[in-house]
């Protein structure tokens, strides 16, 4: 844990000397939302929340580091007319996106698509953790009050392998990007 | 710009080409099967038998097992009536087939699966859904069929499982 939060940061500050030398307008976000399991007959929806980072590359292109932590509840389960509650778990994400589309300093209302690929790690009580790779695929609608503010909502679907399977979710959160740089 | 359009472009290839490659994952789905047990497991140190499940004849996972990813959790749920007149701990085991006969070969051939079950003298216990060591066995639950004993560690020792259900939770690979 704390040596993938070493190198999400390491990742972050040198994207961020880039972006400030390539001059355009970078952003730090926070958001938050829910977690909604697809076709997880095992599985309930549940919070989540998390923090990103812009790096404009071009400008209809934008690259995100992101780290999620996403929480899910468990589905009773009926056994012979009767039913037991279940343990849920968390689901603990870090990773990039790209984003595709209008970028700040085109209007103050943006649309973008975005895909990405993250790591995973996979908690449930009672269980051995389990990590795995994931990928992700969305799209965004950003409003901009202000030059150095906006106002965000997305919906992602997110694909985690986990063992030999995979279980995906669709994020869908609300946030704020405060804006810095210059264009 | 013409060459990184070209270059972002192939490294998008790539990385969606190796995420392929790596698996279905990417659009996979968890199902929950119910296989209840119908026959009951009598058991003492002398004389007992087995329950073979067959996961292969549920709807479930007959429409899926071409499909099949990966076991995620293997639960047991049923009740246990000891029949001495001290208490019991009771243990459940799992073999590919019902074919093991005395106390010894069940303990050296079929892997534990579930451990610690107190039952009381002349008493029924209800064991919850509790989750069964799945690691050791998880190649022979994807095969779908497979054979439960359950036996006690006290010497003499008579029990019987009965309403016993046996849930899967399983992955299996999808396109949407």
């Amino acid at each position: 844990m704390k040596k993938s939060i070493s190198v999400f940061g390491a990742i972050l500050f040198l994207l961020l000397i880039v972006s400030t030398a390539s001059a355009r307008k970078f952003s730090l976000g926070a958001f938050a939302g829910l977690n909604l399991p697809l076709v997880q007959q095992d599985a309930k929806s549940g919070a989540l929340f998390g923090a990103k980072g812009r790096i404009p590359l071009l400008p209809f292109l934008a690259l995100e580091p992101n780290f999620v932590f996403a929480k899910y509840a468990g589905k009773d389960v009926g056994v012979r007319e009767k039913t037991y509650p279940q343990e849920g778990g968390d689901i603990t994400s870090f990773g990039a996106d790209l984003l595709v589309g209008s970028m700040p300093g085109m209007s103050k209302v943006k649309f973008y698509g975005l895909t990405g690929i993250n790591f995973n790690t996979y908690k449930r009580k009672g269980f051995s953790n389990e990590t795995g790779l994931g990928w992700t695929l969305g799209t965004g609608f950003e409003f901009l009050p202000t030059e150095i503010l906006g106002l965000e909502i997305r919906a992602r679907y997110h694909a985690i392998k986990v063992g030999e399977g995979g279980k995906a979710y669709l994020e869908v959160s609300g946030g704020l990007n405060y804006y810095f740089g210059s264009e | 710009m013409k060459m990184k359009k070209k270059s972002w472009t192939l490294l998008a290839a790539a990385i969606f080409a190796t995420l392929l490659l790596s698996g279905c994952w990417l659009f996979g789905i968890t199902l929950v099967l119910n296989y209840d047990i119908e026959n009951k497991i009598a058991s003492t140190d002398t004389h007992f038998n087995s329950v073979f499940v067959d996961l292969t004849q549920e709807q479930d996972w007959k429409d899926n097992q071409d499909k099949l990813d990966e076991i995620y959790i293997l639960y047991f749920y049923g009740k246990i009536y000891n029949d001495e007149n001290t208490p019991a701990t009771g243990q459940l085991y799992v073999y590919k087939d019902t074919t093991l006969h005395t106390i010894a070969e069940v303990e050296s051939l079929a892997t534990l699966v579930l451990d610690g079950l107190v039952l009381p003298a002349k008493d029924t216990t209800e064991v919850p859904i509790t989750a069964m060591k799945l690691e050791p066995i998880r190649d022979l639950v994807m095969k779908g069929k497979f054979a439960l004993y359950a036996i006690a560690t006290n010497v003499p020792f008579h029990i019987e499982v009965f309403d016993a259900t046996v849930v899967v939770v399983f992955a299996v690979e999808t396109i949407f």
